[in-house]
């Protein structure tokens, strides 16, 4: 299945209604078939990670993507499409309106419910955090590391190769599955599997690298506490 | 320090989910989804009347029935749809000691299948099905094709997630020919996420 990579991005809020476009596909999908949820979601994944990070980062008051907040992200949007996927919802949707607005509400009641829980607040107004979708953002626009590593990590994928490239722009970055990233690339998905590992394993060779750094440091050079390179 | 495989995607995907990260969250959203078990996928006499053999992914010979109580999912494509399923339980939950089925949907020619599981966090590629061990046959034929070969979960299958991978290929295709990714003759191919849990 070859999913639109725009659409997996997040972006537009419905740009091409999933269930208008392929009526054949709101029967199974009331009915629970796990390929056309799955369709579903590769559709939508990416605008509805774009409202959770929206959701998360204002109740922190920042900008910043750290992993724990990744980690949290990964939870909502999770959270989201099992509310999504539970038979309530999936026989509530009638297939006649625009399935994003649906979505959207689910996902608007599973941040509520988050913030709650921590004895926050977010705003609940229809389209509020969906106005998120709007925003374009450069991938790397929010810091998401250390300035340090953030230099690691962006000099390291600039230095890739063509195919090590193309699998992090696919996997990475537009966030595809293996199964449409090998697709889009003409690779098989072993091939895929086995550039991506090589991919992780230059990126944690790019880190070690930075980690080693101090040890060149002789005992006399030794930083005095709270020193930072 | 060896990192962690999430510190490594979040700083690949520079903070966002990624691929990867969206692959595991849609494996765990699709966790609530009914998975109707017909009559003959559950746990069944023969299993225990077959002498299973606890060894590494020992083939079994099941007289699977055939029917069409199997619910297609996997790579479409159009030669058929290839479908696993975990006997009497689910693949998102598999406990160890289950036997996981492998049928071809709606094949519009023969062939034979075979399949081999990855775990997910790294270690050896298990085999199930290849013609160095046994491609069970596949005719062409409406509805569901079983394959006559179940896969018991042995105890080279630690809890833990896995890759399944599901080729239907026009001659029996060996080990080698997989190791190299697809192989030339494949007519369908699917992976499935199977969670291999403790009894």
């Amino acid at each position: 299945m070859a999913i639109d990579a725009r659409a997996s991005k997040g972006g537009p809020l419905d740009p091409m209604p999933i269930f208008q476009d392929s009526p054949a596909l709101l029967r199974p999908f009331r009915a629970g078939d796990r390929t056309a949820c799955e369709r579903v979601y590769w559709f939508y994944v990416g605008s509805v990670e774009t409202i959770a990070w929206a959701a998360v980062t204002r109740d922190a008051g920042s900008p910043h993507r750290s992993q724990a907040r990744r980690a949290e992200v990964a939870d909502l949007v999770q959270e989201v499409f099992f509310k999504a996927f539970g038979e309530r919802a999936r026989l509530g949707y009638d297939g006649l309106r625009p399935y994003a607005p649906y979505l959207y509400a689910i996902a608007r009641n599973v941040l509520v419910d988050w913030a709650r829980a921590r004895g926050r607040e977010i705003p609940t107004e229809d389209g509020d955090l969906e106005a998120a979708l709007h925003d374009v953002h450069e991938p790397g626009a929010h810091p998401y590391a250390t300035p340090d590593r953030v230099k690691v990590v962006e000099r390291f994928i600039r230095s890739l190769p063509d195919d090590l490239r193309a699998i992090h722009e696919k996997r990475y970055v537009a966030g595809l599955s293996q199964r449409d990233a090998a697709d889009a690339l003409g690779l098989s998905r072993q091939t895929v599997r086995t550039l991506e590992a090589h991919l992780h394993r230059k990126m944690e060779e790019a880190l070690r690298e930075l980690e080693l750094e101090p040890a060149l440091v002789t005992p006399e050079q030794q930083p005095a506490p709270g020193w930072r390179r | 320090m060896k990192k962690s495989t999430e510190e490594i995607e979040h700083l690949l995907s520079r903070g966002a989910l990624g691929g990867p990260e969206r692959e595991r969250i849609l494996s765990r959203a699709l966790a609530g989804l009914p998975a109707p078990i017909p009559w003959w996928r559950r746990p069944a006499s023969w299993m225990a009347a077959s002498g299973l053999v606890a060894a590494t992914a020992v083939a079994l010979v099941v007289a699977l029935p055939r029917g069409d109580g199997w619910t297609a999912k996997g790579g479409g494509t159009p030669a058929a749809r290839l479908d696993v399923t975990c006997l009497g339980a689910h693949l998102e939950a598999c406990p160890a000691g289950s036997t996981l089925a492998f049928a071809a949907v709606d094949p519009s020619a023969p062939g034979y299948l075979a399949a081999y599981a990855e775990p997910r966090a790294g270690g050896e590629r298990i085999w199930y099905l290849s013609a160095d061990t046994g491609a069970p046959a596949v005719a062409p034929a409406a509805g569901l094709q079983p394959a006559e070969h179940g896969i018991l979960l042995g105890p080279e299958h630690l809890p833990g997630p896995y890759v399944v991978h599901l080729f239907l290929t026009r001659q029996p295709a060996s080990k080698a020919s997989l190791r190299g990714g697809r192989p030339a003759d494949t007519l369908a191919e699917a992976t499935f996420s199977l969670v291999v849990v403790g009894r």
